[in-house]
């Protein structure tokens, strides 16, 4: 797995690349974690990954509920490989559509274009 | 409460004899297709119905020995076992013997145990061969854990669809241990119709979480037909260290479907006081239970969004019940039908009799009832004839096995194509014409498909081919019966016809009439007699069979190319439209399908052909028969007599009668065994008046009618 942190005047995009399994879930966390610290805005894009599992897809997930309470927002590009898309469908998360919260919604399925 | 079981048992027979004919005719099927899939499924929800609904009705060994087939197809399913000869070849026996032990009043027994020990040791020496294979090829982690999960559904399988709540929430160290709770998911996906939906209360935030534990539990609804511990065999490898709860919440049928009610809005819609848009959009207006709920802080919205699951899931499963229940049929006994279809007879003859009387009374309003009666009766009669119709596919595909079996005990490379399967028959009809079928093509395949090798040396596929075709031909129906066999050697019939003394030396018949002599009783002109013809019982077993029908064969055959044998058998034996007819002070009652037109014959214009009991119709000499001279009826003939033109296997005759009465809906009677010889009547009908009116064979007539025209 790698990725790309990319500071914008509205946002900071985070793409990521490769393989997100639990091999890289502390990785994957600790990029989260960074942004989520020092940015107000994340846009993160998963549409060049090979595949997640469920150990990443909880990190979003986690990620999210940090956003929400840190007053912040966090969004998930709506751009996902085929795999992706049937994993995270699999794994149940595609029914959190309003994620803890209405304004600043589940990053799984609430996607922005972008 | 016997009756109760006993009518059950019937019920159960009955189903279970059609699912044994799509068992026949989708293993025909898959030796042909052995790639599909969707056959193979078909086989498999038979057995599997067979074998259910044998165990709910008290058929243990039936649900006992199909288990054993269940089970082999069950890895022919998952792609484990191939599609091969001898499994198509075991599975057919065994539909064989599930017939037998349907058939069969119950015994301590079971019938033909030795062969029942075979067959079960043919279907386990399949699937230990398959085991061998798999020791030696392991499949992989997901494999394995799917026929895991199907193993268990062949032994604890309910009827019908189940809808099971499932709450899943694995240890947090299940990564560790190197299991992926999606792989669970995947395969309860197999077991049916499944949602799951993760539950992340226990997710906090990212600080605090640990990325290697799990902290997803879920919700899940399946609906399937595997039994509960399909469902627990899924869960088998990491039920010692999840909280795993099932429960069932829903089965179709269970009456909690006809707990609902409308509701106001509804109703509002049906009656018309609100548009259904209008409706929607007052209630998008109103704030759902759900949010209410959560802005309370009762619930999550995890659990809200698993609880729709739910609510969709279960409510998709019941509108699909409901759909496949409205378009249902019911199942009548055939007794009943038949009783029906009497009593529409008797209706016929009643009305008859209510019209007769009615136009004699001369009363208009009696008129105007009666001819409303007859409307309706005629209504009556033609639904109830079209309830009793059935088409002739299933006849046919009795046959595909027929043919399987025949060609390979003999050797023969054979393939059967039918045509016009859709069409329809009355249900007495096609019963009684199983066993003509049958004597016609064994003998096609004995006497006429060559061996593979001939058919090579005479420039022909080594694959010989047997047609059955159905088709309508007015109120007839004709059943070809066609191979690209040897055909008809005339020089040999008519050899063997001399022979038996069926026609003398010097005899000038044609063609037809020579093929026509192969159905005389006790004719056959094959050199040695097989077990499966040549003793020369069949042919006049079918033709008698036919005429009985009332109706009639024709064969067509060329040496070297092939044979056509057609049956022309009429739509129904119960009720057909007739020409009544009058001599002197009887009746009679001609099909008026066979009628083509009606012709004076005028004695005071007498011409020479008339003279030689021959008319001039057109230009055309037409033979005809005197019905008073037929039936030996006595008194004056009138100096106008009317001739009945018929057409009748390609040649018109005329029957000469006093007069011609008209259309008559003849409701058909048998006459009794007294009457049995008397060829030229296939029956008779009752009046309005009570008189008996008798229904004539035109084709047997029109035998008498040419001999004595050529006389």
């Amino acid at each position: 797995m790698d990725y790309k942190v990319q500071d914008g005047a509205e946002a900071t995009d985070i793409t990521f690349r490769g393989d997100l399994t639990i091999q890289s879930a502390g990785q994957v966390r600790r990029v989260l974690r960074e942004a989520l610290d020092s940015c107000q805005t994340i846009k993160i894009s998963l549409k060049d990954i090979e595949s997640i599992d469920l150990s990443c897809i909880q990190i979003f997930c986690a990620a999210h509920k940090t956003a929400f309470k840190a007053d912040k927002r966090l969004t998930l590009d709506a751009a996902l490989p085929e795999a992706a898309a049937l994993a995270i469908e699999q794994a149940g998360f595609d029914c959190l559509k309003d994620c803890g919260n209405n304004e600043n919604a589940c990053p799984v399925m609430r996607r922005t274009d972008g | 409460m016997n009756h109760i079981a006993d009518a059950q048992s019937e019920v159960y027979k009955e189903e279970a004899r059609e699912l044994l004919t799509v068992l026949e005719d989708s293993l025909l099927q898959l030796e042909r297709s052995p790639d599909d899939k969707e056959l193979v499924g078909q086989i498999f929800r038979a057995l599997h119905t067979i074998k259910g609904s044998g165990s709910m009705f008290g058929f243990d060994r039936i649900a006992a020995f199909t288990h054993e087939v269940e089970t082999t197809f069950d890895l022919v399913r998952n792609s484990e076992i191939p599609v091969s000869k001898a499994l198509i070849d075991h599975t057919l026996q065994a539909k064989d013997y599930i017939k037998l032990l349907l058939e069969e009043p119950t015994t301590d027994e079971a019938p033909c145990e030795q062969d029942l020990k075979t067959l079960i040791g043919s279907f386990n020496k399949l699937v230990s061969g398959h085991k061998e294979t798999m020791t030696q090829n392991p499949p992989t982690n997901t494999s394995t854990t799917i026929t895991s999960a199907q193993g268990a559904s062949s032994s604890n399988a309910p009827a019908g669809l189940l809808t099971y709540r499932i709450r899943f929430c694995p240890a947090s160290d299940i990564f560790l241990t190197g299991t992926n709770p999606l792989f669970l998911l995947d395969e309860l996906q197999e077991l049916g119709e499944c949602r799951a939906v993760a539950q992340t209360n226990a997710l906090s935030s990212l600080e605090e979480m640990n990325p290697e534990l799990c902290y997803v539990a879920w919700d899940i609804v399946l609906t399937t037909d595997k039994g509960i511990e399909a469902i627990r065999d899924v869960f088998i490898f990491v039920e010692d260290t999840a909280a795993i709860h099932i429960e069932k919440v829903d089965s179709p049928g269970d009456g909690a479907a006809e707990e609902g009610y409308k509701k106001v809005g509804e109703i509002l819609v049906e009656r018309g006081d609100v548009k259904a848009e209008e409706l929607k959009e007052a209630l998008g207006e109103q704030k759902r239970i759900g949010d209410i709920l959560i802005d309370k802080g009762i619930v999550t919205r995890d659990k809200i969004a698993s609880a729709l699951a739910e609510q969709e899931q279960v409510k998709e499963v019941r509108e699909k019940k409901a759909k496949e229940e409205a378009a249902s049929s019911i199942r009548v006994a055939a007794a009943k039908l038949d009783k029906l279809v009497d009593l529409v007879g008797e209706l016929v003859t009643v009305q008859a009799h209510l019209s007769q009387k009615a136009n004699s009374q001369a009363d208009p309003e009696l008129v105007l009832i009666s001819e409303e009666v007859e409307r309706l009766t005629g209504e009556l009669r033609d639904n109830t004839m079209s309830i009793r119709m059935v088409p002739i596919g299933s006849t046919f595909g009795r046959f595909s096995r027929l043919v399987r079996d025949l060609s390979k005990e003999l050797g023969k490379e054979i393939e059967m194509a039918t045509e016009g399967a859709e069409t329809e028959l009355d249900k007495t009809v096609i019963e009684r014409l199983n066993d003509p079928l049958v004597h016609l093509i064994r003998n096609s395949i004995d006497h006429g498909i060559e061996p593979p090798d001939v058919r090579e040396s005479l420039g022909k596929t080594r694959k010989g081919l047997i047609q059955l075709t159905a088709r309508h031909a007015g109120a007839q129906v004709h059943i070809e019966i066609t191979d690209d066999g040897a055909g008809l050697d005339s020089a040999r019939i008519r050899e063997k016809a001399i022979e038996k003394g069926l026609i003398s030396h010097d005899a000038e018949i044609t063609e037809k009439e020579l093929f026509g002599l192969i159905f005389a009783p006790g004719f056959s002109t094959a050199e040695k007699v097989s077990n499966v013809s040549g003793r020369g019982v069949g042919m006049d077993v079918v033709k008698r069979t036919i005429d009985a029908l009332r109706g009639h064969i024709e064969v067509e055959s060329e040496q070297g190319m092939g044979t056509t044998i057609t049956l022309k058998l009429p739509l129904t034996l119960a009720i057909i439209d007739g020409l009544l007819v009058e001599v002197d002070k009887d009746y009679y009652v001609l099909p008026l399908s066979s009628v083509e037109e009606c012709i004076e014959l005028d004695h005071s214009k007498k011409t020479r052909q008339q003279d030689g009991r021959f008319v001039n119709l057109r230009g055309h000499l037409v033979p005809y028969v005197r019905l008073r001279e037929q039936f030996g009826v006595k008194g004056d003939i009138p100096d106008v007599e009317q001739i009945v033109v018929t057409g009748s296997e390609g040649n018109k005759i005329g029957f000469v009668v006093d007069q011609v009465i008209g259309e008559h809906q003849t409701v058909i009677k048998t006459l009794s065994r007294v009457y049995k010889d008397v060829d030229s009547v296939s029956g008779a009908t009752i009046l309005g008046d009570g008189t008996v009116a008798l229904i004539l064979d035109i084709s047997k007539l029109s035998q008498v009618g040419r001999c004595e025209g050529n006389a």
